[in-house]
């Protein structure tokens, strides 16, 4: 977070000083990327450089404050997502036979090589897409539930409840495993 | 034993309210049951943070900078607004500057506007020829005055009565319209009409010499071609001259001389003198076709022999 240097970064930024967006993108690439990449994207960074171009070029058009913003940007990597996920969708890839378990998460154990990780991987891959959406918002990207009904365009009381199904599920899960190991 | 631990946690368990909930995701303790939940939640949190290169263009724009395009709101600004928008800009400028500037910003525009109306001769008499001199002496340029009227006026005149179309009482009336002055106008008009009466009677006398093939070519301007008025076809219509003598009586009366335009200047002097004369040298013409006009019928005859 930025807090008090947001104001001055944006506005340089707004102006087109290359020193404001790279403080900007330093800020929030770190938290954007896990999103997408814990969202199933293909190219987590290559995603996240593609909607810091597009944050970029669009930026004379916002207006607000730092969490504003950073909600703002968490938009337009969701839309991104959606957008490659609709892509995916209409040209199935083809995929021999052993690779079965690398579809959808062969980003997350190439990027993400510890267990810790790939456990967080695991267990968020169990949740249904809305919940995982809303959970990794509160998590990796620390919006609050207004500004995560923002960016999935729900309504903060199903926000609530989606967050709250969500963390039973993954309650459950933890329990479950713990005793059956 | 899955079912059973599924049983047993389901017996065991107390939901997750939307407080706890907001708790564990802001990284609150809630108590001794979902503390596993707690320690996953943490593990994400930091399991997940990571370092990102920027790609080629990013590096650019860190290093370069951007060109930021206009807001959108104002590149929506239609062009009223944007007129309306910079006639409030002009004049919020005004307001800002000093007395002084605002009097000699008047003062050009003042300036400018007369200096417009001069160019166009839209101003008074009086104050077209001030600011004629003005102009004159501090550009190049020259304006218009009411001396360079009246000569344009003579010219016209001159230009009328050289080609034979020019009425005397027509010009005087309009010379005492104003365009030439009174006096000048008075003398115009007693001196075209003058000059008609003579031009009358000299036409007269030739009439009565028996050319009227003379007379015709007299009212005839020197640039009209020969076949533009009844010619005598043959030695014999010639000769006669009575044929063409009484097609000659029909055209066209005789142009009285006339008269000078304004004398208020010596340019309009001089014009108006060119237009007296070219109109004097039409009448004299016109006189002059007694006995010349019977040469002249016998030689266009000749020149109409085969």
């Amino acid at each position: 977070m930025l807090n008090h240097a947001f104001p001055p970064v944006l506005a340089a930024a707004q102006t087109g000083a290359g020193w404001a967006f790279e403080r900007l993108y330093r800020d929030l690439a770190p938290i954007i990327t896990p999103y997408v990449r814990l969202r199933g994207a293909h190219d987590p960074e290559g995603l996240v450089n593609e909607v810091f171009l597009g944050v970029f070029k669009r930026l004379s058009s916002f207006s607000g404050d730092e969490s504003s913003f950073r909600s703002w940007v968490f938009t337009i990597a969701h839309r991104r997502l959606i957008d490659e996920r609709r892509r995916a969708a209409a040209r199935p890839t083809t995929v021999g036979f052993g690779e079965t378990d690398r579809i959808g998460g062969d980003v997350e154990t190439e990027a993400l090589d510890t267990v810790a990780t790939q456990e967080v991987v695991r267990r968020f891959r169990g949740l249904s897409p809305g919940q995982r959406d809303v959970l990794l918002l509160r998590i990796v990207g620390g919006l609050t539930v207004d500004e995560i009904a923002q960016v999935v365009g729900k309504k903060p009381n199903a926000v609530k409840q989606l967050q709250r199904r969500g963390l039973e599920a993954l309650r459950r899960e933890i329990s479950t495993e713990a005793v059956t190991l | 034993m899955s079912s059973f631990c599924d049983d047993e946690y389901v017996r065991t368990r107390r939901e997750i309210s939307d407080d706890d909930a907001a708790a564990l995701l802001a990284g609150r303790a809630v108590g001794d049951d979902l503390s596993d939940l707690e320690a996953f939640i943490a593990a994400a949190r930091s399991a997940t943070r990571g370092v990102v290169t920027p790609n080629a263009a990013l590096t650019a724009i860190f290093a370069n900078g951007l060109d930021i395009p206009p807001s959108p709101a104002t590149a929506r600004l239609t062009r009223p607004r944007r007129m309306k928008k910079v006639l409030e800009t002009a004049v919020a400028k005004l307001a800002a500057l000093g007395l002084a500037t605002k009097f000699g910003i008047g003062t050009a525009v003042a300036a400018t506007a007369v200096a417009g109306a001069g160019a166009g001769g839209a101003l008074p008499a009086p104050v077209q020829n001030a600011v004629a001199d003005v102009v004159a002496a501090v550009t190049p340029f020259e304006f218009p005055t009411t001396a360079s009227e009246n000569a344009a006026f003579g010219e016209r005149v001159s230009t009328d009565a050289t080609q034979g179309g020019v009425d005397g009482p027509t010009i005087a009336e309009e010379a005492s319209q104003g365009r030439a002055g009174g006096d000048a106008a008075d003398e115009a008009r007693a001196r075209g009409q003058a000059a008609k009466a003579a031009a009358l009677q000299q036409a007269e006398a030739a009439r009565a010499g028996g050319s009227g093939e003379g007379e015709g070519a007299a009212n005839v301007p020197e640039q009209a071609p020969p076949g533009d008025v009844p010619r005598a076809e043959t030695p014999e219509q010639a000769d006669d001259g009575l044929q063409t003598g009484e097609t000659a009586r029909e055209p066209r009366p005789v142009s009285p001389p006339q008269p000078a335009p304004p004398a208020q200047t010596a340019t309009s002097d001089e014009s108006g003198s060119d237009g007296a004369t070219g109109a004097g040298q039409q009448a004299t013409d016109a006189s002059g076709t007694g006995a010349d006009a019977a040469t002249a019928g016998a030689g266009n005859g000749d020149n109409a022999r085969p």
